[in-house]
Parts: structure tokens; sequence; C-alpha cells
């Protein structure tokens, strides 16, 4: 994921379907629409937890463009709970540019508790109002491919993150701009490089490398006692 | 004061329970209380609180979509949150009759109708979504290849190919044979490339969580 240049400053690998996301919105403002981020039927009370709370912190780095360009996104959300933690990550960015007076709590919408009727909510979504941009980040299973067949039918361009084998096999058609299973945990680091993603990047590759090691090393293991045993 | 209260104090609420939590499946006996009149492990009663909250979450969200489609209706004339709306509310009602109506005929005739409700619209709408998610995703395999003619394209396309052509039986042809060639390629390249993406997604998972958890400073 990462390399060290010379300057021993971490370079990231980019990943298009993160470091699109500011210009997607910008774009989407500029047509006078806006941006549809699905963040999925994770919750946090469940397994995907850390996930949905992953794709929030896109949500959480692009909410300070969205409202500086007054366009500010419709966020759907397949799982009650992270309805108050998306409304509060809008409300904070509204507050933080001193615009709380714009601020709606309906771009963010709790769609539907089922993973198909959800789908299908977010899909009636993207093909009725003035989206512009469908980013797709968070908890899914194959039945995204019913948001992304809205968002191909109107021609928009489609970003997507998705962790679950099941999600990328549906979504891996519909776009070239696919953050495929841990690259989805590099949200951050991608929009912002702040130090505190790197560094967690950072770790996460030495965990890679020392696995992929130990892996390795008992593979070899294993042949090497089977061809002397 | 502040920074204690809003860095501090929630990172040390989430890894005491966390500890706690932990410690209940090694010590299950040890960390067990009298709850509700019997011996309970305290994972569960901690469980328990969280789908507590997490059920006022769903009030919230209930709120929300009641809030949305309202608007939609009525400043924005869309039919189909009408609809919504009136649906809703006539569940919620047939609903509300089923349990409260003090007339058992009425009470009885009401819970007819909500299974109905589930039985005749909800569950044959759940099978038809299923069923479009299928040409949805065929449909997409096709523009695929049709707009993407890369390697990994074709390589997709083949592999969904094969694997759907050697699952059907197929008349006069040695279903042995293709068995063994759908077995190979799902448990030996799909297999390899899936634990390879879940070993990545639970070391991404790990560290998001820690960061989570650490307390924020920006750096």
């Amino acid at each position: 994921m990462k390399l060290l240049d010379r300057s021993s400053r971490v370079r990231i690998r980019p990943l298009a379907s993160f470091q699109d996301l500011r210009s997607e919105t910008g774009r989407a403002a500029e047509g006078g629409g806006t941006i549809h981020i699905a963040i999925g039927n994770g919750g946090l009370i469940g397994e995907n937890a850390v996930t949905s709370l992953a794709a929030l912190e896109v949500v959480e780095e692009l909410a300070d463009t969205a409202v500086l360009y007054n366009a500010p996104p419709i966020i759907t959300v397949g799982d009650p709970t992270l309805l108050p933690l998306a409304q509060d990550i809008l409300r904070r960015a509204y507050e933080r540019h001193g615009l709380v007076k714009r601020y709606n709590p309906d771009q963010v919408r709790f769609v539907a508790p089922s993973p198909l009727a959800y789908a299908a909510g977010a899909a009636s979504i993207v093909m009725t109002e003035d989206v512009m941009s469908n980013a797709l980040i968070g908890a899914f299973g194959p039945e995204v491919s019913l948001i992304t067949d809205a968002g191909t039918r109107r021609a928009l361009p489609q970003l997507a993150a998705a962790a679950a084998p099941g999600a990328l096999g549906a979504l891996y058609p519909a776009t070239d701009r696919l953050a495929a299973g841990e690259e989805l945990y590099a949200a951050g680091a991608q929009m912002t490089e702040k130090r505190r993603y790197t560094i967690s990047l950072q770790a996460q590759d030495i965990l890679r490398l020392v696995l992929a090691g130990f892996i390795a090393m008992i593979a070899a293991l294993a042949l090497v006692t089977r061809l002397l045993l | 004061m502040g920074h204690l209260v809003r860095q501090w104090i929630p990172f040390l609420i989430a890894i005491i329970t966390a500890l706690i939590v932990l410690l209940g499946y090694v010590f299950p006996n040890a960390l067990a209380f009298t709850y509700h009149g019997q011996r309970t492990p305290v994972q569960h009663i901690l469980a328990e609180w969280a789908v507590i909250v997490g059920s006022f979450a769903l009030l919230l969200g209930l709120w929300n979509i009641g809030r949305v489609h309202v608007k939609k209706a009525f400043r924005q004339r869309k039919i189909e949150s009408l609809f919504f709306l009136f649906a809703a509310l006539a569940t919620l009602l047939l609903w509300l009759a089923a349990i409260f109506s003090p007339a058992p005929a009425v009470s009885e005739l009401a819970a007819g109708a909500v299974q109905g409700v589930y039985s005749y619209v909800i569950s044959p709408i759940g099978a038809s979504l299923a069923a479009l998610v299928v040409v949805a995703l065929t449909m997409a395999a096709f523009r695929l290849l049709r707009v993407r003619r890369s390697v990994w394209a074709i390589v997709f396309g083949s592999a969904a190919i094969v694997t759907l052509l050697t699952t059907v039986p197929l008349a006069g042809l040695d279903p042995g044979l293709f068995s063994s060639i759908r077995n190979w390629v799902v448990n030996v390249f799909g297999m390899a490339g899936m634990r390879g993406l879940l070993l990545g997604v639970v070391l991404g998972t790990a560290i998001t969580a820690l960061r989570f958890l650490w307390p924020r400073r920006e750096m």
C-alpha cells in the first residue's frame, strides 16, 4: 500500500475511489446536483461495525468540502445506529463553517433495515433525485448491484469501496473505481494524508508482512516435514 | 478539563468495557451477575444494554423515514411517498387494532390482515427484488465485457461462465468431470483469493478499531 521514498515521506498508492470523491462532489455542485453516499447495512452492533465506521470516516473527510460547495451529500444508511452518527458528522461540518442554520438532517436517510429493501430504496433515490455521482462505501452484499444498476442507467460516475467478497463480485463489473477489501480502511489516509491515518496504514502493512512471512514459513515447514517423513 | 472529558473519558469507557467483555468470555462464572432473577454473564448484560440503545436508534430511524416522506409527499408532490405513508399508516393501524382492540372479532380480523400484508405484499416483493438482483448482476457482467475489454474483465467473465456452466446439470455430459472443474475453480482459485482478501480485511479492521479507540489528536 505504501512505499517510502528517498526523503522518508510516506507515499500512498493512489486509489481512484477515494481520491476522486472531492472532485466528484465539486462536479456535482457545479452541475446543480449532489453526490449520493451509500454506507450500507452494517451497524454499530455486529460484525460490520468497523467497516461502517471506516465508511463514516469518508463522510467526515468529505463533509467540509460538501459544505463549502453548498452541495451537501445525500447519505443513505441501512442501519439505524449509523443515522445519528452520520447526521452528527454533517452537522459538525456546518458548525465549523458557521453555517449551522443551513444544516438539514434529512440529507441523511435511514432507508430500510433489510439489505434488499435498503438497496431498492437507495436505488430509487439515485434514480429520482438530483444525484450526479454515486459513491458506495461500507458493508454491502450482492444486492448492491441494484444501486449500481440505477447509477449505470443514469450514466453517473460511480465510486465504490467494500470489504465483503459478495459485494466485490457485484461491484467489480459496475465500476473501475473500486477499493477492494483492506483498501476500504485506507480511506482516511487517501483523502487527508494526516499522520494518524498514515501511521495506522504503515502498521497495517508491517503486520501484513509479518503475517505473510509467518504463513510462508509454516507452509515451508509443512512441506519439508512431509518430504522428510 | 474539556480535553479530558472529550478525549480520555470515551477512550477509558471503551477500553474498560472491552476488557470486561473479554474477561467475561475467559472467566464466565467469575464475571456473572444476578440479572432479572438469574445469573447472567456480564457480556450478555452489556449486549442487552447495547440492544436497548439500538432500539432507540430504530425509533429515530423510523422518525427519519416518516419525515423524509412527509416532506416529499407534501412539498415535492411525490405520489410514491404519499402511497408509502398511506401504506405505513394503514399497517400501523391494523397492527394497533390487532393488539389493543377490546373486541376479539376485530382483533382477529386485524391480525389476519397484518399477516396478509406480510404474506401477500412484503414477501413477494422481497422475492422479486432478489430475482432483480440476479438480473442486475447479469446485465452488469455483460456490460463489463462490452465496455471494459481488459484481461481482468475477460478473466472475471470466464470464471463466471465456467462456474455457471459446470454447476447446471447438462444432459449427456459427464457430471463428475464438470463437478471437478467447478470444485477446482471455486476451491483453489476462489478460496485462495477470498482468504487473501479476508486476511487483509481482518488486519484493516483491527487497525481501524484501534485508531477509533485511541484518543484523537490531529497530527
